[in-house]
């Protein structure tokens, strides 16, 4: 039966190249985002599927590729609401008491209301949690 | 105490779906992690980290002085 091509889109096909150096509600910074097909290995050889580093308000974010469309959408959410309140001193009062499975169930919300993860979307889900605006 | 700003913060989402929290202090080199527990407020986790690692920065600020 013909998919209508639905079939070759179960891939990532979010441009991440939109997130660079951009600058998000709340005064956050994507300075940087990879997908890799590199495995991302730490010092004692554990191997990850994400990595998001935080200084102050700049974050970076590394994500093995082959994640399909919505997993990645549903990763960007998730790295960037809980890394949005790791880097802060005085988070939100909505997400001081997430644990990760919350953080997880609030990607997975955003993804299923607002579609895949883009800068405008990623702006609502910090607004939604009560991040300030800078 | 060094300044909060300075500190990279790492979240790491390894493999078999562990979470870890990492601090990193660049001048010193000094690096504290430790295994989220699910269950439980990761910004409570992290702000204990946070104590212990600023706790161990000030040790290695008095030894080297």
């Amino acid at each position: 039966m013909d998919d209508g091509g639905k079939e070759s889109l179960n891939f990532a096909v979010i441009d991440i190249h939109q997130f660079k150096n951009l600058r998000l509600h709340g005064g956050f910074i994507i300075k940087d985002i990879e997908l890799t097909d590199a495995p991302i290995v730490d010092a004692i050889g554990r191997e990850a599927i994400a990595q998001t580093s935080a200084i102050a308000r700049d974050f970076r974010l590394f994500i093995r590729s082959g994640l399909s469309e919505e997993e990645l959408s549903i990763t960007l959410y998730h790295e960037i609401l809980e890394a949005a309140s790791v880097a802060l001193a005085n988070p939100p009062v909505s997400v001081i008491d997430f644990n990760e499975a919350d953080f997880e169930r609030s990607a997975r919300t955003a993804h299923e209301r607002w579609g895949n993860a883009s800068p405008a979307n990623l702006d609502l889900l910090l607004q939604f949690h009560g991040f300030g605006g800078q | 105490m060094v300044d909060r700003e300075k500190i990279q913060f790492d979240l790491i989402k390894l493999l078999n779906g562990e979470r870890i929290l990492r601090l990193t202090e660049p001048q010193s080199g000094l690096s504290l992690e430790k295994k989220l527990a699910p269950a439980d407020a990761v910004v409570r986790q992290k702000e204990k980290l946070l104590s212990a690692f600023q706790a161990a920065l000030a040790r290695v600020e008095l030894s080297a002085a």
